[in-house]
């Protein structure tokens, strides 16, 4: 076989223009009209899918698309004409309805039309920049429908109305609410442009006279409770038939009605705003109030200043109230009271907030720095606290006590005075014995160390090493004597370490014959083991049990003060004595001699002597006998007075001296660290770093700084510069 | 105000301290303090020194020091009869700041408010 050559076929196509008959395409496009009206009709389903898209896709093909798209839009638009009429004929209820359901339609012939003329959506509108099918539609609906001048105003209408309705508590049908929004939704910019606006502008009135109406008739917490009610209905309108992103604005609408536009008016509301729910914690109401205002500006400060107002008015009474102040212990557990009070508070009501805390801090600073005893008397509170015989209160009790009185002191601004006063009060409880545990005391002093720092509390800690040494010493001593003592009075001794305590000027008394003795005793057994050191008896300190026999035989043990013991053992060989003899014999000081025989002649239950005339004071002239008629029911009858106790104005003014001396140096020795380091400063730049570097202890005067630069420049520390005399300079 | 001390004057003022005050003290006696201050301040007009000498004997009572003797003169100098001019905050010694307000408790001048 031989291979055949192969001719290749061609087709060569028209050498002339094909063109389609117009009347063709007239033809056509009378097939594809009369089916939208089917379609509108409601008669789709004798059509046939598969001819009316060829139908379309052949006039796209033979370049017919305009025409196609143009007689789509007249077509579409003539039906929803009709559609617009049967809307606006609806009456009352139906008129939404209808809306509705037609709408339903429409989408639905949309679709159905969409999908027949997929050949042109895809090729002619995109080539042409028409509007496709499906968004022509909606914009088709808009224009006629919803834009239409008889159904825009009323559709609008109706809607604000029935959610009018709705807010004065009637039922709706939230369905067909949630259809309608839905639709304008769809339609674009329409639901924010001819619903949301105006929604929220007749929203805004609505809410703004139904406040001014709760504001005239509710007390603060209903106002508040129906504020919340209504914000959350709005909250539930939205989730329910509205779009989602209208929440925030709905919300912030009632938010400024009902609660911005009268939080001034709120807050202060007679008896019932905010310092009433204060005062009464009302945890739920202030809970509310809070997350109310926390939704509009400036809302949590205004609820804060109004807070902080009435927490400085009533603290600055409280510390200001003579009948408060008597008792010191009483006055801190008010203090410590009112504290807790407003910790609860802010934790159950005001969310733990961190601006709350710091506007309650700097309340309590400043009104418990008003009052200038209040470090005496935070000590005071913390002295009653330690001590001895307080019923039912377990170290752990003590513990918690002892931590809130910590955030006390951390209020103070004269930390050095309440160190004063500490040391004062300690030493009285460890000289008397008077303390609840030792454990407890050590505790209150590293709580002091970690908030001071070691130099706060170093000498406190030296009290303690003395107590333990002397209970040592006196092992030793008793150890050193044997038999020698035999029946002779027993003598407890603590040895202090001048530093360390709080210093007191002792004149000395004249002691007892029966005491000297064994005093000298323990001078000469000390001495003898500590050369170089020199003791003092503290006799304002100290205190004694003497056994005592009366008239009838009654024994009675006394445990009185060393200089009362002094005064009574002197009736142990006189019958009577004369003020002035008393005096004479024990050389104690007039106030103090005063003090102390006013406690053992002049007071009930506990007159051991018995005085002539029998006045409450202690006159010069004044005559003491031995009380033989002295009863009590206790055998052990307690008369010393050494227990700590708020002290008297000039003692007040001596200490408050003290303190004043004890900074001197201190403020000095800041000015000259800071000299040291800066060579140069100005005048107020000093006073500042000063203030600065001692603010942890106290708060400097201003004045008594310049006082201590003059010192200073006196001495020739520091000097004026020659040039500027406001600056001044270190002296190296 | 008439004129400015001149530099010589305040030469013989700073001098007049160290001259006038006992030997191995740090301050000056008021009473000799006061008395320069009378013969001085005759040489160079100061219309307050009366009032300055009045207040020293009313309300310190004790020597003065050397930088309150020479700041006096700056205060002297610089500041006018009114006050006008006076700075709390002006790093003044605590005598003089006490001396203004002694003036102005006791009307003897009165500030302007500003």
């Amino acid at each position: 076989m031989s291979a055949q050559k192969r001719r290749t076929f061609k087709i060569e196509a028209f050498k002339h223009r094909v063109e389609i008959d117009p009347k063709y395409a007239e033809r056509t496009w009378k097939v594809l009209e009369h089916a939208i009206h089917e379609i509108y009709n409601h008669n789709a389903s004798g059509l046939s899918f598969e001819e009316l898209y060829r139908n379309a896709y052949n006039m796209v093909l033979h370049k017919y698309g305009e025409k196609l798209y143009s007689g789509l839009v007249t077509t579409m638009t003539g039906h929803l004409k009709e559609i617009a009429k049967s809307i606006e004929d609806a009456q009352g209820s139906l008129f939404l309805e209808e809306l509705d359901r037609k709408w339903g339609e429409h989408n639905k012939a949309l679709q159905m039309i969409r999908d027949i003329m997929m050949y042109m959506d895809r090729t002619f509108v995109p080539s042409s920049g028409r509007t496709p099918v499906h968004d022509l539609g909606l914009n088709l609906w808009r224009d006629n429908i919803i834009h239409s001048s008889k159904i825009q105003s009323r559709l609008l209408d109706t809607l604000l109305d029935l959610i009018h309705r709705e807010r004065k508590g009637e039922v709706i049908n939230r369905g067909l609410m949630r259809n309608i929004t839905k639709m304008l939704m769809d339609l674009g910019p329409v639901y924010q442009e001819d619903f949301e606006k105006p929604f929220l502008e007749v929203s805004a009135s609505f809410y703004s006279g139904e406040s001014q109406q709760l504001i005239e008739c509710c007390d603060c917490g209903e106002y508040l409770r129906k504020a919340e009610k209504r914000l959350s209905e709005e909250t539930e309108r939205v989730s329910h038939y509205l779009d989602s992103a209208s929440e925030v604005k709905i919300t912030s609408v009632v938010e400024g009605e009902m609660i911005a536009n009268h939080m001034q008016r709120l807050v202060h509301m007679e008896n019932s705003g905010l310092v009433n729910m204060l005062v009464d914690d009302k945890y739920e109401d202030l809970a509310r109030m809070y997350s109310l205002f926390r939704r509009v500006t400036d809302g949590l400060s205004t609820i804060r200043d109004v807070m902080t107002a009435h927490l400085r008015e009533t603290g600055r009474q409280l510390v200001s109230d003579p009948e408060k102040l008597k008792d010191p212990v009483d006055f801190v557990q008010h203090l410590l009271d009112e504290k807790d009070k407003y910790d609860m508070i802010i934790s159950k009501s005001f969310n733990n907030d961190k601006t709350f805390q710091n506007a309650l801090n700097s309340s309590f600073e400043y009104f418990i720095n008003l009052n200038n005893r209040s470090p005496e008397f935070i000590s005071l509170y913390v002295d009653d606290k330690l001590r001895k015989g307080l019923k039912g209160v377990t170290e752990e009790d003590v513990e918690v006590v002892l931590d809130k009185v910590m955030m006390l002191f951390r209020y103070l601004q004269e930390k050095d005075v309440f160190e004063k006063y500490y040391k004062q009060h300690l030493a009285k409880r460890l000289l008397s014995g008077k303390t609840v545990s030792d454990d407890v005391e050590r505790s209150m002093i590293v709580k002091l160390k970690t908030e001071c720092g070691y130099q706060f509390t170093s000498k406190l800690e030296g009290m303690f090493t003395d107590m333990k040494t002397s209970v040592d010493t006196l092992q030793g001593f008793y150890a050193s004597q044997h038999a020698e003592i035999g029946d002779g009075p027993t003598l407890a001794v603590q040895v202090l370490t001048t530093g360390s305590w709080p210093t007191q000027p002792s004149p000395p008394c004249n002691l007892p014959p029966e005491i000297i003795g064994i005093c000298e005793k323990f001078r000469t057994y000390y001495l003898g083991t500590h050369t170089g050191r020199r003791l003092t008896w503290q006799t304002n300190m100290g205190t004694a049990d003497i056994k005592a026999t009366f008239g009838k035989g009654q024994k009675h043990e006394l445990n009185v003060s060393t200089y009362q013991m002094c005064i009574l053992m002197l009736f142990n060989s006189a019958e009577r004595l004369s003020y002035k003899e008393i005096e004479q014999a024990t050389e104690i000081p007039a106030s103090d001699l005063k003090r102390c025989l006013q406690s053992i002649a002049c007071v009930k239950g506990k007159n051991v002597l018995r005085k002539e005339p029998m006045s409450k004071d202690i006159a010069e002239d004044d005559a003491f006998y031995f009380n033989d008629k002295f009863t009590s029911k206790f055998i052990k009858v307690k008369i010393g007075t050494v227990a700590a106790q708020k002290e008297s104005e000039p003692e007040k003014q001596e200490t408050r001296q003290r303190v004043e001396e004890d900074r001197k140096p201190q403020i000095e020795a800041a000015i000259v660290r800071i000299m040291k380091s800066r060579r140069v400063l100005d005048h107020n730049t000093i006073v500042t770093e000063v203030t600065s570097q001692l603010q942890s202890r106290f708060l400097p005067n201003p004045v008594v700084i310049k006082k201590r630069i003059e010192s200073l420049i006196e001495r020739e520390f520091l000097e004026r510069d020659k040039a500027d005399r406001k600056l001044y300079r270190y002296l190296a | 105000m008439a004129s400015v001390p001149s530099e010589k004057f305040r030469e013989i003022y700073n001098f007049a301290f160290v001259w006038a005050k006992e030997k191995g003290q740090k301050s000056l006696a008021l009473e000799t303090a006061i008395g320069m201050w009378q013969l001085l301040f005759a040489e160079w007009h100061w219309s307050l020194v009366d009032h300055w000498c009045q207040f020293l004997q009313l309300k310190h009572n004790k020597a003065i020091s050397r930088d309150t003797w020479s700041q006096l003169l700056e205060f002297a100098k610089t500041i006018d009869l009114q006050l006008s001019n006076y700075d709390e905050e002006g790093a003044w010694p605590y005598l003089i700041d006490e001396f203004v307000e002694y003036l102005t408790e006791n009307g003897i001048v009165q500030r302007p408010r500003n």
